[in-house]
């Protein structure tokens, strides 16, 4: 190819895919959606081997010699006394979700358990992607939990497959309101492992540790499903005011980990 | 280099990108980006117009399982594709430290390309604090994955090349 055509061809890919950034997000959502409903399954394949070659790489590494299989009971030892007091946090942790559950049902909500495929490529996003999807009664703007805590909406349905944007992600924007003083404001992620309150007027009373939940959100697309309001966001960790002065911020503090998200419930409003 | 190899490559690479920080508890920071190391691999082999080619095919499937817009990684991928074509005929390929300083400068130039893209979409994030917590160490592992990759390739060609002599004579 001559150096011109070269030049040619390269600018008309560059308009290509300034054509594709500035497509509204309803055409590069349904061009996705097709995109991960194909690898969809090849995603959930390949969370099962992963989960069965751990298996394999336990026994296989863990399981022929006496001397090792003697220092590995001491470590089950050692790791089950801890499970145990984990174990003793989860029942604390499970009648608090059963708490949650319940009151959950009573404001008209039930719930759909997913699991973890994967998560964004990048860390600049804050996304995961999920094994239920339209067929199992997800809907877009659903809100994700994780035991007490809100961790994100759904922003894309497929039909064994979702995608859900974190609260993390610098894209995400939250109604919410603290419980202690009823102060609203909007939670918007500030990069990864990072949340903040803002648009706290200035007169509102927001002090460390307050508890920040989440209020009703009426959905602005007729497919979208309405955020219920009362959800766990975080606690605050600082308060700040905002430079101009008309209004106040707070950096909060989320108790789940992130990272290590693997079950999350889909709450479904009735 | 066979558009088919090249295809299976990246869109392994982005599967794998989705997949293992899932399957792998790492620190979250340590976000290998296999698919920025195999648009590096194919273009220091190539020229740079090849070379952006395969920078906005890799960018593309990335975008595609990302929650983004799609074509912010591809119009990154494309010029850094582009770039590292540019540089590759100046470069002395069989010194890693050569290609781990290459990988690190795309590790840093990706996000700067893709901020400033999400910029024009009002997404502002916090660039310094970013760069320390999250460039720095994923630049540092795409470094050392990449040298580990390229050095097997490299050795798989050479095995391939003796045999091939070995049969010839």
């Amino acid at each position: 190819m001559s150096g011109n055509r070269r030049r040619v061809s390269i600018v008309v890919v560059l308009v290509a895919i300034f054509v594709f950034l500035s497509l509204p997000m309803s055409v590069s959502r349904s061009v996705k959606e097709v995109v991960t409903g194909f690898f969809s399954p090849v995603l959930s394949v390949c969370r099962s081997v992963t989960d069965k070659l751990g298996d394999i790489w336990e026994v296989t590494f863990h399981g022929d010699n006496i001397v090792r299989q003697n220092l590995r009971r001491q470590r089950e030892l050692l790791e089950l006394r801890f499970e145990l007091a984990e174990a003793r946090e989860k029942i604390k942790q499970m009648k608090s979700l059963h708490e949650q559950l319940r009151r959950a049902a009573e404001r008209g909500f039930e719930v759909i358990p997913a699991r973890v495929n994967g998560r964004d490529p990048d860390s600049w996003y804050q996304t995961l992607l999920i094994d239920r999807g339209r067929r199992h009664g997800v809907r877009r703007g659903m809100a994700v939990v994780h035991g007490d805590n809100f961790v994100g909406r759904v922003i894309e349905v497929g039909g064994r497959w979702s995608r859900v944007r974190l609260i993390l992600d610098v894209q995400s924007a939250i109604p919410a309101v603290t419980l202690a003083g009823e102060a609203p404001g909007m939670v918007i992620g500030s990069g990864p492992g990072k949340l903040k309150m803002t648009l706290i007027k200035h007169n509102d009373k927001v002090k460390v540790n307050d508890v920040v939940v989440t209020t009703r959100l009426k959905p602005v697309f007729s497919d979208e499903a309405p955020l219920p309001q009362g959800l766990v966001i975080g606690k605050i960790v600082s308060v700040s005011q905002e430079e101009e002065g008309l209004y106040q911020s707070a950096m909060l503090e989320s108790e789940v980990l992130f990272r290590h998200l693997s079950q999350l419930l889909v709450v479904v409003p009735k | 280099m066979k558009v088919r190899n090249v295809a299976c490559a990246l869109l392994g690479s982005a599967l794998l990108q989705v997949i293992l920080p899932n399957a792998v508890g790492l620190y979250e920071a340590l976000r290998i980006q296999f698919t920025l190391i195999a648009v590096i691999y194919f273009s220091l082999h190539e020229d740079w117009f090849r070379a952006a080619m395969v920078g906005v095919a890799g960018g593309f499937i990335v975008d595609l399982f990302s929650g983004g817009r799609i074509g912010v990684y591809a119009l990154s991928y494309a010029i850094i594709g582009m770039l590292v074509g540019r540089v590759q005929e100046r470069l002395f390929k069989d010194n890693f430290l050569a290609i781990a300083a290459v990988i690190v400068g795309a590790s840093f130039l990706s996000p700067i390309l893709v901020f400033n893209v999400l910029a024009l979409y009002g997404i502002k994030m916090n660039y310094l604090g970013l760069f320390a917590k999250y460039v720095l160490p994923s630049a540092a592992a795409n470094a050392v994955v990449g040298c580990t990759l390229f050095s097997i390739s490299r050795r798989i060609q050479d095995a391939r090349s003796r045999i091939w002599r070995g049969s010839y004579w």
